[in-house]
């Protein structure tokens, strides 16, 4: 008896070592709050869609949620001012606009993040989002690679293209790697299109993380047990 | 020397009264673990004792057939529909001949996804994401993804015609799973690639099964089985493999089931039974994918074995020593068959294809020394035997941090020493029980060659180095059984407190890889 309880101990002595050591800090680690990507930038190919200052860039549908208030646009070389940016998003009983606009480099390239007000009251709420620059003309980068092809359609100043716009939906602000993983089996749920509910999917991992902790390293303690009784 | 003895006199114990009286060949047995063969029950006492070791026995496995599922079933929820390895073409092959009754053609182009399946790879962005790491499933699109399904008229389950890259593939696969969407009642298309992936979770769980009963054939004790098996079902390449549509899972248990039936001849003989199912199981691996023509080799080999022992046992030297002559045959002939396939999947003379090769191998498995010419992209057994085996999920562009494959590289090394180790010194075992360790060893190479040399052919022309890790989950049973080898030869019953952590660890690698598809696709 003595001796199987050694054996689990040291399964999970090696378990807490690898979880302290590999998947904790993995956990606190910080990310950026994505809810999904309407838009791509390309794999092989990279295309760049003027907005000239005065005109709009509109990009239909975007699909919000209760928590989506930000979207990042990725502009071609590098810009310093956000003046004269402006942003709407309208659908079904939403009218919003930016708040704030704040410019990163990513490379040669600079990310826009336009923080809008007010966030959608559902989830999955078909949206148009509208950039307008009025001051000074915008280079948006984007794909025509047919592979990357979303169902969102950009058109700048009502004429439709045919490259897409890197596009990236945010929450609020940055979260811990375990705060995302908490709100992934909703989202999974709802990939299955219902068929799993969320409930189903948080039950399934629990499970599934019990038997793979507790089955294998028993079985072994067990196993030995029994040969020890023989 | 004793070693033997010890080992043979308690397979003799364990194999009694065995048709033509067949002298079992030793098994890969530890000093050890000596205690653990039983003995035959006489009185009615030990026939219970018997039965109720078996039921224990029963519940163990079943303990890791359970993890098998568990684990399987969450990679098919967590990993979004159509987001496995070329998944899309692998699910429009099974939707074809689900709905047509029919295999695709590659000419003229038939199989492509159905409208609805195409409506569902778009909807939620699964295609589009494809090689980009920066992109997350449209999950928020799925209310007016499933508007659009419901939508569509009648007749949208046939193929949109197009180009399916899985057409050229054998049909048995895609029979069963063609099976699962059939019988899948009513829903949409997202249930029913549900129920297909489900075939893979099942096959999973048979995958651990078998190898249980593969270790119940090869090792002696009750512990290394659980070792062998609970390392099947905690590899999590495997277990994502599972959870995806895709002709490997049931290659790879096709595959355990043939080391099963080799293992089973070898120690207890040829019946007609062990036969068929060796060569039902050969057969049924060349119809799931063309890479399970890798059997043959092993195959030959095991029927060459029988018909040796039984020559052996005859009592006529000269059959012995016409079956010892068709075995130097075989051989030669393998050599040759690799060494023709060379030179004719070159692209100069003989001995420079042969050269290439051998410059290829080498670049392969060890750094890539400057006096040699660089063959293909930088690519090699880190790639293959470490990354892509132990991690890498989605479409191939899910990759773990680098520091994660180097502490995998580091303990594969460790456990690459431990195994050298235990053959030095357990080699009177392995000289004894050579038959099972080349079966077991065969087998492996027989898939490294195949792979090899089929990538040396596609390196000759283009820079796509095919060799991915998951095709090595062939032989997931040869490592599970491996490193329960490793543990049971450990000395002072320390085996189990090896194998407690190396489980814990398995446990930890799935945790990270099922965390790393979920931030993949959905963080």
């Amino acid at each position: 008896m003595v001796r199987a309880g050694l054996i689990i101990a040291s399964g999970f002595a090696a378990l807490v070592a690898c979880y302290l050591v590999v998947l904790a800090p993995a956990l606190r680690a910080e990310r950026p709050p994505t809810i999904y990507t309407p838009g791509l930038s390309g794999v092989t190919v990279r295309s760049q869609i003027p907005v000239p200052a005065g005109g709009k860039a509109c990009t239909v549908p975007v699909y919000l949620t209760r928590e989506s208030n930000r979207i990042q646009y990725l502009l071609a070389g590098a810009v310093t001012s956000t003046a004269g940016i402006g942003f709407t998003v309208t659908g079904a009983g939403l009218s919003g606009k930016a708040t704030s606009a704040s410019l990163q480099p990513a490379g040669a390239d600079t990310l826009l993040t336009l923080s809008f007000s007010p966030a959608a009251q559902s989830d999955g709420l078909p949206a148009t989002i509208c950039l307008r620059p009025s001051k000074a003309p915008l280079s948006l980068v984007g794909t025509d690679e047919s592979h990357s092809a979303v169902v969102a359609q950009t058109s700048v100043d009502g004429k439709r293209l045919a490259a897409q716009v890197a596009l990236v939906l945010l929450g609020p602000s940055n979260q811990t790697t375990s705060e995302v993983l908490r709100e992934i089996p909703a989202r999974v749920s709802a990939t299955t299109l219902g068929l799993i509910p969320t409930w189903l999917v948080w039950a399934l991992v629990a499970f599934a993380m019990l038997a793979t902790i507790v089955l294998p390293v028993t079985a072994l303690a067990w196993a030995d047990r029994l040969r020890g009784q023989e | 020397m004793a070693d033997r003895k010890l080992a043979q006199a308690t397979l003799a114990s364990s194999h009694p009264g065995r048709p033509g009286g067949y002298r079992p060949v030793i098994r890969l047995a530890s000093l050890g673990q000596m205690t653990d063969a039983q003995p035959d029950p006489k009185s009615a006492n030990e026939v219970g004792e018997a039965t109720q070791r078996r039921r224990k026995s029963h519940l163990l496995l079943g303990s890791l057939v359970i993890v098998a599922l568990a684990q399987g079933a969450v990679w098919a929820v967590v990993t979004p529909p159509l987001s496995g390895p070329d998944e899309n073409g692998h699910a429009a092959y099974a939707e074809y001949l689900a709905v047509n009754l029919e295999r695709p053609s590659r000419s003229p182009d038939t199989g492509g996804p159905s409208i609805e399946m195409s409506a569902l790879d778009r909807g939620i962005g699964a295609a589009p994401i494809i090689g980009h790491p920066e992109g997350r499933i449209s999950w928020p699109a799925a209310t007016a993804v499933k508007r659009t399904l419901e939508s569509l008229p009648a007749g949208s389950n046939k193929s949109d015609s197009g180009l399916n890259s899985a057409a050229t593939y054998p049909p048995l696969y895609y029979g069963l799973v063609a099976a699962a969407y059939k019988l899948t009642p009513g829903g949409n298309i997202a249930n029913r690639l549900l129920a297909m992936r489900a075939v893979g979770v099942l096959l999973f769980g048979l995958t651990v099964a078998l190898t249980w009963l593969l270790a119940g054939v090869v090792l002696v004790g009750l512990w290394p089985r659980v070792v062998a098996a609970g390392l099947v079902a905690l590899q999590p390449k495997l277990g994502f493999m599972s959870g995806v549509i895709n002709p490997d899972i049931l290659l790879i248990t096709l595959t355990t089931g043939f080391l099963l039936a080799g293992a089973l001849i070898i120690c207890s003989g040829l019946t007609k039974w062990r036969s068929l199912a060796l060569v039902a199981v050969t057969i049924a691996a060349a119809f799931t994918h063309p890479r399970g023509l890798f059997l043959v080799a092993p195959l030959v080999f095991v029927l060459w074995f029988a018909l040796w022992q039984s020559a052996r046992q005859s009592g006529s030297s000269n059959t012995e020593r016409a079956a010892k002559l068709a075995g130097a045959v075989l051989v030669a002939a393998a050599i040759g068959v690799i060494s023709i396939l060379v030179v004719r999947w070159g692209n100069a003379d003989p001995a420079s294809d042969l050269r290439e090769f051998g410059s290829y191998i080498w670049q392969f498995y060890l750094q890539s020394p400057t006096f040699l010419q660089p063959f293909g992209p930088a690519y090699g057994y880190r790639q293959v035997f470490i990354e892509t085996y132990f991690s890498v999920f989605g479409q191939i562009d899910t990759f773990p941090a680098a520091a994660f494959v180097d502490a995998l590289q580091a303990a594969a090394l460790v456990g690459l020493a431990a195994l050298y180790t235990t053959v030095v010194a357990r080699w009177s075992v392995v000289r004894s029980s050579w038959p099972i360790v080349l079966l077991l060893g065969g087998t492996v190479l027989s898939l490294l060659a195949l792979l090899h040399l089929v990538a040396f052919r596609e390196l000759q022309g283009a820079s796509d180095p095919i060799i991915t890790g998951r095709y090595l989950l062939c032989a997931v049973s040869v490592y599970g059984i491996a490193a329960a080898w490793v543990c049971s030869s450990l000395p002072k019953r320390a085996g189990p407190f090896v194998a407690a952590p190396l489980l814990a660890v398995s446990a930890v690698l799935i945790f990270s890889g099922i965390g790393l598809e979920a931030l993949r696709f959905y963080g």
